[in-house]
């Protein structure tokens, strides 16, 4: 289970959803999603008990549980030891338990167009936007990591 | 992430690939292990896009001696999710021993077609024991770019200790730019493509 106790939405094991999910609170998913979630703007969190088919757009995006899909963190993205993912993760730090299982691909350039699509228009201070200046990206990337190492 | 007192495996070879990096340029990289925190880390640091295939997760491959089809699509699963993208770098760490000669073959075919004019593949390989552990481990750099052995398996199985000169008969798609002895019974190879006229001509 999740370290954090969620203060959003909470979708639970028994829970089945097709289609998609919007809104402007933190979710956590306990249960099965296929379709799209987009919460550009809080945390999505995959639990233990998660299923993901979807293609995932958040601010941050916590995964402990099964994804298939695309994830896109305008902030970042965390696979905990526990996580299962089959797709691709875009998002300019990712932080990563040893033991999480991925196939697929990591994009953490944040000059990649489709970053700079995913988030387009959306004021953050933490936004792929902000960051597209070589120095800023760099530093960015820098900070990813020291987290890693940390 | 590492201790001190962990020095980890130098390999000359991979810190010049690393050395050879530009950090403004777009970079591909190909994992074929698992993926790990250190890996992530090292490229993080580039403006990188990481492909990881897992390639671990499916091995043993399937063995069905009426349809060998079922062994080749188990193979060109791993890569499925990645867009072909062309690769400046592939990371192949203790993995080619795991495979069998045609397996080896087949794989350096689904690979070709992402390669570009100064792809890198580097390799490492275990030459000296005619045991290795029954199940690939993990290779994982640190920020000096040495490399730390994780999840080695303690059962051990024959090793096929394929040589170099069998290496590149089996991979015709590339040839050797460096290869180094490293001293614990490991071989790092550098490997890069070889021209078309020159691959079609051998």
């Amino acid at each position: 289970m999740s370290d954090q106790q969620p203060r959003g939405a909470v979708i639970g094991p028994s829970i089945q959803i097709d289609g998609t999910l919007k809104g402007d609170e933190d979710l956590l998913i306990q249960g099965k999603v296929d379709g799209t979630v987009e919460l550009k703007k809080n945390t999505v969190t995959v639990g233990e008990s998660g299923e993901v088919k979807a293609d995932i757009f958040a601010h941050t995006v916590i995964v402990e549980g099964q994804v298939e899909g695309k994830i896109v963190g305008s902030e970042q993205v965390v696979m905990r030891k526990t996580a299962k993912i089959r797709g691709t993760l875009i998002a300019p730090r990712v932080t990563l338990e040893d033991g999480a299982r991925f196939n697929g691909t990591i994009d953490m350039d944040p000059e990649a167009e489709a970053i700079k699509s995913a988030f387009s228009g959306q004021s953050s201070k933490s936004s792929f936007s902000s960051t597209a200046s070589g120095q800023a990206s760099k530093q960015d990337n820098s900070s990813a990591g020291q987290t890693e190492r940390g | 992430m590492f201790e001190e007192h962990q020095p980890g495996l130098a390999a000359p070879l991979f810190a010049q690939v690393i050395g050879d990096l530009d950090a403004e340029k777009r970079l591909t990289v190909l994992d074929l292990g698992n993926v790990r925190a250190g890996t992530v880390a090292m490229f993080s640091e580039f403006r990188c896009r990481l492909d990881i295939a897992d390639l671990p997760d499916a091995l043993p491959l399937p063995r069905d001696d009426e349809d060998p089809e079922v062994r080749r699509q188990a193979l060109a699963s791993v890569f499925m999710v990645h867009e072909p993208e062309a690769l400046d770098l592939i990371l192949c760490w203790n993995l080619l021993n795991y495979l069998e000669r045609d397996d080896i073959s087949y794989l350096i075919s689904l690979l070709a077609p992402r390669f570009k004019p100064g792809t890198r593949i580097h390799a490492l390989m275990e030459y000296a024991s005619p045991l290795m552990p029954a199940t690939p481990g993990a290779w994982v750099p640190d920020k000096n770019a040495r490399l730390h052995a994780s999840q080695v398996d303690e059962d051990q199985v024959d090793s096929p200790r394929y040589k170099p000169k069998e290496l590149e008969r089996l991979m015709p798609q590339v040839k050797p730019e460096r290869t180094v002895l490293l001293g614990n019974g490991l071989q790092e190879f550098l490997f890069t493509p070889r021209p078309v006229s020159e691959v079609e001509s051998s």
